[in-house]
Protein backbone atom coordinates (compact mmCIF):
# COMPACT_ATOMS: atom_id res chain seq x y z
CA UNK A 1 0.00 0.00 0.00
CA UNK A 2 1.33 3.62 -0.49
CA UNK A 3 1.93 6.33 2.01
CA UNK A 4 -0.97 8.70 2.47
CA UNK A 5 -2.38 11.18 5.55
CA UNK A 6 -5.08 9.46 7.76
CA UNK A 7 -7.07 12.25 8.79
CA UNK A 8 -10.48 11.44 10.89
CA UNK A 9 -12.82 14.60 11.20
CA UNK A 10 -15.27 14.78 14.13
CA UNK A 11 -17.83 17.05 12.11
CA UNK A 12 -19.42 16.95 8.06
CA UNK A 13 -17.98 20.81 8.09
CA UNK A 14 -14.81 19.30 8.36
CA UNK A 15 -15.00 16.76 6.58
CA UNK A 16 -16.67 18.58 3.37
CA UNK A 17 -13.65 21.19 3.37
CA UNK A 18 -11.10 18.11 3.54
CA UNK A 19 -12.89 16.60 0.69
CA UNK A 20 -12.79 19.80 -0.96
CA UNK A 21 -9.53 21.29 -0.55
CA UNK A 22 -7.76 17.66 -1.85
CA UNK A 23 -10.29 16.99 -4.64
CA UNK A 24 -9.51 13.50 -6.01
CA UNK A 25 -6.30 13.14 -4.48
CA UNK A 26 -8.43 12.05 -1.26
CA UNK A 27 -10.48 9.11 -0.70
CA UNK A 28 -13.26 8.25 1.87
CA UNK A 29 -12.65 5.53 4.52
CA UNK A 30 -15.66 3.95 5.63
CA UNK A 31 -15.86 -0.14 6.08
CA UNK A 32 -12.49 -0.37 3.95
CA UNK A 33 -14.04 -3.70 2.46
CA UNK A 34 -13.36 -2.37 -0.98
CA UNK A 35 -11.13 0.86 -0.45
CA UNK A 36 -8.27 -0.98 1.38
CA UNK A 37 -7.85 -3.81 -1.19
CA UNK A 38 -7.94 -1.43 -4.06
CA UNK A 39 -5.27 0.55 -2.35
CA UNK A 40 -3.27 -2.37 -1.85
CA UNK A 41 -3.54 -3.59 -5.62
CA UNK A 42 -2.37 -0.02 -6.24
CA UNK A 43 -5.59 0.48 -8.29
CA UNK A 44 -5.91 3.92 -6.80
CA UNK A 45 -3.54 5.65 -4.68
CA UNK A 46 -5.05 8.12 -2.21
CA UNK A 47 -2.82 11.24 -0.88
CA UNK A 48 -4.97 11.97 1.65
CA UNK A 49 -7.77 9.20 3.28
CA UNK A 50 -10.47 10.30 5.65
CA UNK A 51 -11.58 8.45 8.12
CA UNK A 52 -15.77 9.54 8.29
CA UNK A 53 -16.49 6.92 11.45
CA UNK A 54 -16.17 9.61 14.21
CA UNK A 55 -19.07 11.98 12.48
CA UNK A 56 -21.92 11.78 14.70
CA UNK A 57 -24.51 12.10 11.72
CA UNK A 58 -23.26 8.91 9.69
CA UNK A 59 -24.10 6.83 13.09
CA UNK A 60 -27.92 7.21 12.77
CA UNK A 61 -30.53 4.50 11.95
CA UNK A 62 -33.87 5.46 12.52
CA UNK A 63 -37.64 5.44 11.64
CA UNK A 64 -40.06 7.86 11.45
CA UNK A 65 -43.45 7.42 10.04
CA UNK A 66 -43.31 10.57 7.90
CA UNK A 67 -40.02 10.63 6.63
CA UNK A 68 -39.06 6.77 6.47
CA UNK A 69 -36.15 4.83 7.50
CA UNK A 70 -32.60 6.72 6.92
CA UNK A 71 -29.25 4.42 7.00
CA UNK A 72 -25.99 6.79 8.35
CA UNK A 73 -23.32 6.04 5.93
CA UNK A 74 -21.42 4.13 8.32
CA UNK A 75 -23.95 1.64 9.74
CA UNK A 76 -22.99 -1.72 9.26
CA UNK A 77 -24.30 -4.19 7.00
CA UNK A 78 -24.74 -6.56 10.30
CA UNK A 79 -25.95 -3.65 11.93
CA UNK A 80 -28.75 -3.70 9.02
CA UNK A 81 -29.38 -7.61 9.09
CA UNK A 82 -30.29 -7.08 12.74
CA UNK A 83 -32.57 -4.11 13.20
CA UNK A 84 -35.66 -4.97 14.04
CA UNK A 85 -37.16 -2.41 12.38
CA UNK A 86 -35.24 -3.17 9.07
CA UNK A 87 -36.61 -6.53 9.84
CA UNK A 88 -40.47 -5.02 10.19
CA UNK A 89 -40.71 -2.93 7.60
CA UNK A 90 -37.96 -2.95 5.11
CA UNK A 91 -37.06 -7.01 5.16
CA UNK A 92 -35.87 -6.57 1.79
CA UNK A 93 -32.84 -4.19 2.81
CA UNK A 94 -32.08 -7.40 5.50
CA UNK A 95 -31.95 -9.98 2.86
CA UNK A 96 -29.78 -8.25 0.52
CA UNK A 97 -27.29 -7.22 3.36
CA UNK A 98 -26.92 -10.70 4.57
CA UNK A 99 -25.84 -11.53 1.08
CA UNK A 100 -22.63 -9.43 1.07
CA UNK A 101 -18.84 -11.34 1.98
CA UNK A 102 -18.90 -13.27 4.75
CA UNK A 103 -19.97 -12.23 8.52
CA UNK A 104 -16.55 -10.66 9.83
CA UNK A 105 -16.67 -8.49 6.41
CA UNK A 106 -20.70 -7.90 7.54
CA UNK A 107 -19.09 -6.19 10.48
CA UNK A 108 -17.07 -4.04 8.85
CA UNK A 109 -19.15 -3.29 5.47
CA UNK A 110 -22.01 -0.66 5.01
CA UNK A 111 -24.72 -0.03 2.57
CA UNK A 112 -23.19 3.29 1.49
CA UNK A 113 -20.37 2.02 0.50
CA UNK A 114 -21.95 -0.96 -1.32
CA UNK A 115 -23.76 2.20 -3.44
CA UNK A 116 -20.94 4.09 -3.43
CA UNK A 117 -18.46 1.70 -4.85
CA UNK A 118 -21.16 1.23 -7.37
CA UNK A 119 -20.27 -2.03 -8.60
CA UNK A 120 -22.35 -3.63 -11.15
CA UNK A 121 -23.51 -6.36 -8.77
CA UNK A 122 -23.34 -4.61 -5.78
CA UNK A 123 -26.21 -6.62 -3.20
CA UNK A 124 -28.12 -3.85 -1.61
CA UNK A 125 -28.08 -1.77 -4.82
CA UNK A 126 -30.78 -3.15 -6.30
CA UNK A 127 -33.10 -3.47 -3.43
CA UNK A 128 -32.93 0.25 -2.71
CA UNK A 129 -33.68 0.79 -6.40
CA UNK A 130 -37.32 -0.60 -5.76
CA UNK A 131 -37.50 1.34 -2.74
CA UNK A 132 -37.44 3.97 -4.65
CA UNK A 133 -33.89 5.39 -2.04
CA UNK A 134 -32.15 8.73 -2.01
CA UNK A 135 -28.67 9.13 -0.82
CA UNK A 136 -28.29 12.29 1.34
CA UNK A 137 -25.51 14.29 0.65
CA UNK A 138 -23.84 17.32 2.64
CA UNK A 139 -21.49 20.16 1.38
CA UNK A 140 -21.44 23.43 2.75
CA UNK A 141 -24.28 24.52 0.55
CA UNK A 142 -26.58 22.59 2.26
CA UNK A 143 -28.07 19.25 2.23
CA UNK A 144 -29.70 17.52 -1.03
CA UNK A 145 -31.64 13.91 -1.54
CA UNK A 146 -30.07 12.78 -4.57
CA UNK A 147 -32.33 9.27 -6.43
CA UNK A 148 -30.19 6.06 -6.72
CA UNK A 149 -30.97 6.33 -10.13
CA UNK A 150 -29.22 9.26 -10.71
CA UNK A 151 -26.56 8.90 -8.25
CA UNK A 152 -25.24 6.16 -10.04
CA UNK A 153 -23.82 6.96 -13.11
CA UNK A 154 -21.96 4.08 -14.21
CA UNK A 155 -19.08 1.57 -12.77
CA UNK A 156 -17.61 2.92 -9.89
CA UNK A 157 -18.93 5.68 -11.21
CA UNK A 158 -21.07 8.54 -8.77
CA UNK A 159 -22.77 11.88 -8.98
CA UNK A 160 -20.13 12.89 -5.78
CA UNK A 161 -18.71 16.23 -6.31
CA UNK A 162 -15.23 17.53 -4.54
CA UNK A 163 -16.53 18.58 -0.80
CA UNK A 164 -19.73 16.72 -0.86
CA UNK A 165 -20.20 13.25 1.19
CA UNK A 166 -22.43 11.09 1.68
CA UNK A 167 -24.72 10.89 5.04
CA UNK A 168 -26.54 8.09 4.65
CA UNK A 169 -29.49 6.39 2.38
CA UNK A 170 -32.85 7.59 2.65
CA UNK A 171 -36.22 5.32 2.34
CA UNK A 172 -39.86 6.78 1.97
CA UNK A 173 -42.42 4.84 4.18
CA UNK A 174 -44.36 2.45 3.04
CA UNK A 175 -47.98 2.79 3.25
CA UNK A 176 -50.20 -0.29 2.20
CA UNK A 177 -49.65 -3.76 1.58
CA UNK A 178 -46.47 -4.58 0.18
CA UNK A 179 -43.20 -7.54 0.11
CA UNK A 180 -39.95 -7.37 -1.27
CA UNK A 181 -37.28 -10.04 -2.31
CA UNK A 182 -33.73 -10.18 -3.17
CA UNK A 183 -32.64 -13.11 -5.37
CA UNK A 184 -29.11 -13.72 -5.57
CA UNK A 185 -27.89 -16.10 -8.35
CA UNK A 186 -23.90 -16.57 -7.48
CA UNK A 187 -21.07 -20.19 -8.04
CA UNK A 188 -21.48 -20.72 -3.81
CA UNK A 189 -23.40 -19.28 -1.00
CA UNK A 190 -20.94 -16.80 0.45
CA UNK A 191 -17.96 -14.56 -0.09
CA UNK A 192 -19.05 -14.25 -3.59
CA UNK A 193 -20.42 -11.60 -6.30
CA UNK A 194 -23.66 -12.25 -8.13
CA UNK A 195 -23.83 -13.49 -11.03
CA UNK A 196 -26.92 -12.26 -11.81
CA UNK A 197 -29.70 -10.54 -9.40
CA UNK A 198 -33.36 -9.79 -9.14
CA UNK A 199 -35.16 -7.07 -6.80
CA UNK A 200 -38.93 -7.42 -6.56
CA UNK A 201 -40.88 -5.12 -4.40
CA UNK A 202 -45.01 -4.97 -4.88
CA UNK A 203 -46.84 -2.48 -3.07
CA UNK A 204 -50.61 -2.24 -3.21
CA UNK A 205 -50.75 -4.67 -6.29
CA UNK A 206 -47.92 -2.01 -8.48
CA UNK A 207 -44.57 -3.83 -9.08
CA UNK A 208 -41.09 -2.38 -9.28
CA UNK A 209 -38.35 -4.88 -10.26
CA UNK A 210 -34.41 -4.06 -10.72
CA UNK A 211 -31.59 -6.20 -12.22
CA UNK A 212 -27.97 -6.11 -10.57
CA UNK A 213 -25.10 -7.59 -12.87
CA UNK A 214 -26.28 -7.54 -16.30
CA UNK A 215 -25.63 -3.84 -17.09
CA UNK A 216 -22.91 -1.43 -16.04
CA UNK A 217 -25.31 -0.32 -13.33
CA UNK A 218 -28.53 -1.56 -11.94
CA UNK A 219 -31.19 -1.49 -14.44
CA UNK A 220 -35.02 -1.16 -13.55
CA UNK A 221 -37.42 -3.88 -14.88
CA UNK A 222 -39.77 -1.54 -16.32
CA UNK A 223 -41.33 -4.10 -18.94
CA UNK A 224 -41.14 -6.33 -17.19
CA UNK A 225 -43.06 -4.45 -14.22
CA UNK A 226 -46.00 -3.23 -16.66
CA UNK A 227 -46.51 -7.16 -17.34
CA UNK A 228 -46.83 -8.06 -13.87
CA UNK A 229 -49.36 -5.26 -13.54
CA UNK A 230 -51.61 -6.10 -15.14
CA UNK A 231 -51.54 -9.54 -13.96
CA UNK A 232 -54.12 -10.84 -11.77
CA UNK A 233 -52.90 -14.55 -11.08
CA UNK A 234 -48.98 -14.39 -10.37
CA UNK A 235 -47.56 -17.95 -11.35
CA UNK A 236 -45.19 -20.23 -12.63
CA UNK A 237 -47.57 -20.25 -16.17
CA UNK A 238 -48.48 -16.58 -15.98
CA UNK A 239 -44.93 -15.40 -15.42
CA UNK A 240 -43.23 -16.71 -18.52
CA UNK A 241 -44.30 -13.31 -19.87
CA UNK A 242 -42.67 -11.17 -17.64
CA UNK A 243 -39.56 -13.85 -17.77
CA UNK A 244 -39.39 -12.97 -21.15
CA UNK A 245 -39.34 -9.48 -21.17
CA UNK A 246 -36.63 -9.58 -18.30
CA UNK A 247 -33.89 -11.27 -20.84
CA UNK A 248 -35.14 -8.31 -23.22
CA UNK A 249 -34.02 -5.87 -20.62
CA UNK A 250 -30.61 -6.77 -19.79
CA UNK A 251 -27.23 -6.15 -21.35
CA UNK A 252 -24.74 -8.59 -19.32
CA UNK A 253 -21.27 -9.22 -20.61
CA UNK A 254 -19.54 -12.11 -20.43
CA UNK A 255 -17.12 -12.72 -17.72
CA UNK A 256 -15.10 -14.60 -15.02
CA UNK A 257 -18.12 -15.50 -13.63
CA UNK A 258 -20.78 -16.38 -16.02
CA UNK A 259 -20.93 -15.57 -20.34
CA UNK A 260 -23.65 -13.64 -21.40
CA UNK A 261 -25.61 -16.36 -22.62
CA UNK A 262 -25.73 -17.60 -19.27
CA UNK A 263 -26.98 -14.58 -17.62
CA UNK A 264 -29.37 -14.08 -20.12
CA UNK A 265 -30.76 -17.33 -19.24
CA UNK A 266 -30.73 -17.18 -15.30
CA UNK A 267 -32.31 -13.73 -15.18
CA UNK A 268 -35.50 -15.30 -16.50
CA UNK A 269 -35.38 -17.75 -12.87
CA UNK A 270 -34.02 -15.16 -11.03
CA UNK A 271 -37.09 -12.78 -12.07
CA UNK A 272 -39.46 -15.76 -11.44
CA UNK A 273 -37.73 -16.61 -7.65
CA UNK A 274 -37.44 -13.05 -6.48
CA UNK A 275 -41.18 -12.43 -7.80
CA UNK A 276 -41.98 -15.53 -6.21
CA UNK A 277 -40.58 -14.63 -2.90
CA UNK A 278 -41.73 -11.55 -2.32
CA UNK A 279 -45.48 -12.49 -3.09
CA UNK A 280 -44.93 -14.84 -0.03
CA UNK A 281 -44.05 -11.62 2.13
CA UNK A 282 -46.78 -9.80 0.54
CA UNK A 283 -49.49 -9.08 3.94
CA UNK B 1 3.30 11.04 10.04
CA UNK B 2 3.05 8.40 12.82
CA UNK B 3 -0.15 8.61 14.68
CA UNK B 4 0.29 7.72 18.29
CA UNK B 5 -2.51 4.80 19.33
CA UNK B 6 -3.60 3.08 22.43
CA UNK B 7 -5.82 -0.13 22.71
CA UNK B 8 -6.02 -2.73 24.81
CA UNK B 9 -4.43 -6.54 22.88
CA UNK B 10 -5.57 -9.84 24.93
CA UNK B 11 -6.15 -7.69 28.34
CA UNK B 12 -2.85 -6.02 28.04
CA UNK B 13 -3.12 -2.18 27.59
CA UNK B 14 -0.82 -1.00 24.50
CA UNK B 15 0.62 2.61 23.37
CA UNK B 16 2.33 2.44 19.67
CA UNK B 17 3.33 4.96 16.90
CA UNK B 18 2.33 3.30 13.30
CA UNK B 19 2.16 4.87 10.39
CA UNK B 20 -1.35 5.28 8.63
CA UNK B 21 -0.61 2.69 5.34
CA UNK B 22 -0.05 -0.22 8.01
CA UNK B 23 -2.71 -2.41 8.46
CA UNK B 24 -4.27 -3.84 11.73
CA UNK B 25 -2.59 -7.43 10.72
CA UNK B 26 0.99 -6.33 10.07
CA UNK B 27 1.04 -3.99 13.09
CA UNK B 28 -0.18 -7.30 14.95
CA UNK B 29 2.13 -9.59 13.62
CA UNK B 30 5.54 -6.59 13.29
CA UNK B 31 5.02 -4.70 16.54
CA UNK B 32 3.29 -7.17 18.53
CA UNK B 33 4.77 -10.06 17.38
CA UNK B 34 1.83 -11.92 17.52
CA UNK B 35 1.90 -14.07 15.01
CA UNK B 36 -1.40 -16.44 15.03
CA UNK B 37 -3.51 -13.87 12.81
CA UNK B 38 -2.40 -15.14 9.35
CA UNK B 39 -2.29 -13.44 5.93
CA UNK B 40 -3.86 -15.48 3.22
CA UNK B 41 -5.86 -13.66 0.63
CA UNK B 42 -5.39 -9.60 1.84
CA UNK B 43 -8.73 -9.26 -0.08
CA UNK B 44 -11.09 -10.07 2.80
CA UNK B 45 -11.99 -13.70 0.99
CA UNK B 46 -9.91 -16.50 3.51
CA UNK B 47 -10.68 -14.64 6.36
CA UNK B 48 -7.24 -16.59 8.19
CA UNK B 49 -6.80 -12.92 9.12
CA UNK B 50 -9.87 -12.73 11.26
CA UNK B 51 -9.11 -11.17 14.91
CA UNK B 52 -11.62 -9.67 17.14
CA UNK B 53 -12.54 -5.99 17.79
CA UNK B 54 -14.65 -4.74 20.43
CA UNK B 55 -16.40 -8.10 20.49
CA UNK B 56 -16.82 -8.76 17.05
CA UNK B 57 -14.70 -10.94 14.41
CA UNK B 58 -12.92 -8.90 11.54
CA UNK B 59 -10.89 -9.27 9.14
CA UNK B 60 -7.25 -7.45 10.15
CA UNK B 61 -6.04 -7.43 6.86
CA UNK B 62 -8.37 -4.63 6.07
CA UNK B 63 -8.68 -2.42 8.86
CA UNK B 64 -6.11 0.05 9.32
CA UNK B 65 -4.18 0.20 12.58
CA UNK B 66 -4.90 3.89 13.41
CA UNK B 67 -8.31 2.51 13.34
CA UNK B 68 -7.82 0.04 16.49
CA UNK B 69 -7.36 3.55 18.33
CA UNK B 70 -9.56 2.90 21.80
CA UNK B 71 -10.56 -0.38 20.81
CA UNK B 72 -10.84 -3.53 22.58
CA UNK B 73 -8.71 -6.77 20.22
CA UNK B 74 -8.67 -10.38 20.94
CA UNK B 75 -6.34 -12.01 19.02
CA UNK B 76 -6.05 -16.30 19.00
CA UNK B 77 -2.67 -15.88 21.55
CA UNK B 78 -5.20 -14.14 24.02
CA UNK B 79 -7.50 -17.12 24.22
CA UNK B 80 -5.71 -19.50 26.60
CA UNK B 81 -6.18 -18.31 30.46
CA UNK B 82 -2.84 -19.30 32.54
CA UNK B 83 -1.55 -21.74 30.45
CA UNK B 84 -5.35 -23.43 30.27
CA UNK B 85 -6.59 -23.82 26.59
CA UNK B 86 -10.34 -22.04 25.66
CA UNK B 87 -12.78 -24.99 25.19
CA UNK B 88 -12.33 -23.98 21.69
CA UNK B 89 -8.55 -25.03 21.00
CA UNK B 90 -9.37 -28.16 23.60
CA UNK B 91 -12.24 -29.27 21.26
CA UNK B 92 -10.35 -28.31 17.71
CA UNK B 93 -8.01 -30.60 18.91
CA UNK B 94 -9.93 -33.92 19.85
CA UNK B 95 -12.17 -33.43 16.87
CA UNK B 96 -8.50 -33.39 14.79
CA UNK B 97 -9.75 -30.39 13.46
CA UNK B 98 -6.50 -28.85 11.84
CA UNK B 99 -4.26 -29.74 9.59
CA UNK B 100 -1.82 -27.65 8.33
CA UNK B 101 -2.99 -25.02 11.19
CA UNK B 102 -2.76 -21.93 8.21
CA UNK B 103 -6.38 -21.15 8.82
CA UNK B 104 -7.01 -22.11 12.62
CA UNK B 105 -6.42 -19.42 13.86
CA UNK B 106 -8.85 -17.51 12.29
CA UNK B 107 -11.09 -20.40 12.68
CA UNK B 108 -11.07 -19.67 16.21
CA UNK B 109 -11.55 -16.42 16.20
CA UNK B 110 -14.42 -16.19 14.26
CA UNK B 111 -16.26 -19.51 16.51
CA UNK B 112 -14.70 -17.25 19.32
CA UNK B 113 -17.04 -14.10 18.35
CA UNK B 114 -19.81 -16.46 17.60
CA UNK B 115 -20.05 -18.21 21.20
CA UNK B 116 -19.51 -14.62 22.74
CA UNK B 117 -22.54 -13.56 21.00
CA UNK B 118 -24.87 -16.81 20.98
CA UNK B 119 -23.81 -19.25 23.36
CA UNK B 120 -25.92 -22.13 22.07
CA UNK B 121 -25.58 -21.43 18.40
CA UNK B 122 -27.23 -23.66 15.48
CA UNK B 123 -25.20 -25.88 12.81
CA UNK B 124 -26.86 -23.80 10.34
CA UNK B 125 -25.57 -20.45 12.95
CA UNK B 126 -21.84 -22.10 13.16
CA UNK B 127 -22.11 -22.27 9.49
CA UNK B 128 -22.94 -18.79 8.81
CA UNK B 129 -19.84 -17.77 11.36
CA UNK B 130 -17.21 -19.68 9.16
CA UNK B 131 -18.74 -18.98 5.73
CA UNK B 132 -15.67 -15.93 5.67
CA UNK B 133 -12.90 -18.37 6.86
CA UNK B 134 -11.58 -20.98 3.83
CA UNK B 135 -9.91 -24.10 4.89
CA UNK B 136 -7.67 -26.38 2.16
CA UNK B 137 -7.09 -29.30 4.06
CA UNK B 138 -8.87 -30.58 6.95
CA UNK B 139 -12.36 -29.99 5.49
CA UNK B 140 -15.26 -28.33 7.28
CA UNK B 141 -17.20 -31.01 9.14
CA UNK B 142 -14.78 -31.69 11.90
CA UNK B 143 -14.56 -27.87 12.57
CA UNK B 144 -18.00 -27.45 12.58
CA UNK B 145 -18.16 -30.80 15.13
CA UNK B 146 -15.36 -28.77 17.14
CA UNK B 147 -17.16 -25.83 17.16
CA UNK B 148 -20.57 -27.70 18.75
CA UNK B 149 -18.68 -29.56 21.29
CA UNK B 150 -16.98 -26.66 22.22
CA UNK B 151 -20.47 -24.73 22.82
CA UNK B 152 -22.25 -27.50 24.35
CA UNK B 153 -19.72 -27.81 26.89
CA UNK B 154 -20.02 -23.64 27.75
CA UNK B 155 -23.51 -24.81 28.36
Amino acid sequence: MNKFQYVKPATLNEAADILYQNGDEASILNGGTDLLVRMRDKMIKPKVVVDVKAIPELKELKYTEEEGLFIGAVVTMNEIVCSDIILEKYKILAEAAHEVGSYQLRNRATMTGNVCNASPSGDTIAPLYVLSANIKIFSKEGIKLVPIDDFILGVRKIALKPGEIVVGIQIPPIKGKNGGSYYKHSRRKDVDLATVGVAAFCNEGRWKIAYAAVAPTILRGYKAEEILNKLDVIDDTTLIPAMDAAVEEISPISDVRASKEYRFDMIRISLKRAVLAALEQYA
Amino acid sequence: MKHSISFTINGEKVHLEVEPHKTLLNMIREDLNLTGAKEGCGAGECGSCTVIVDGKAVNSCMMLAVEADGKEIITVEGLAKNGVLDALQESFINNAALQCGYCTPGMLMSAKALLMRNPKPSEEEIKEAIAGNLCRCTGYKVIVDAIKEAAEKNN
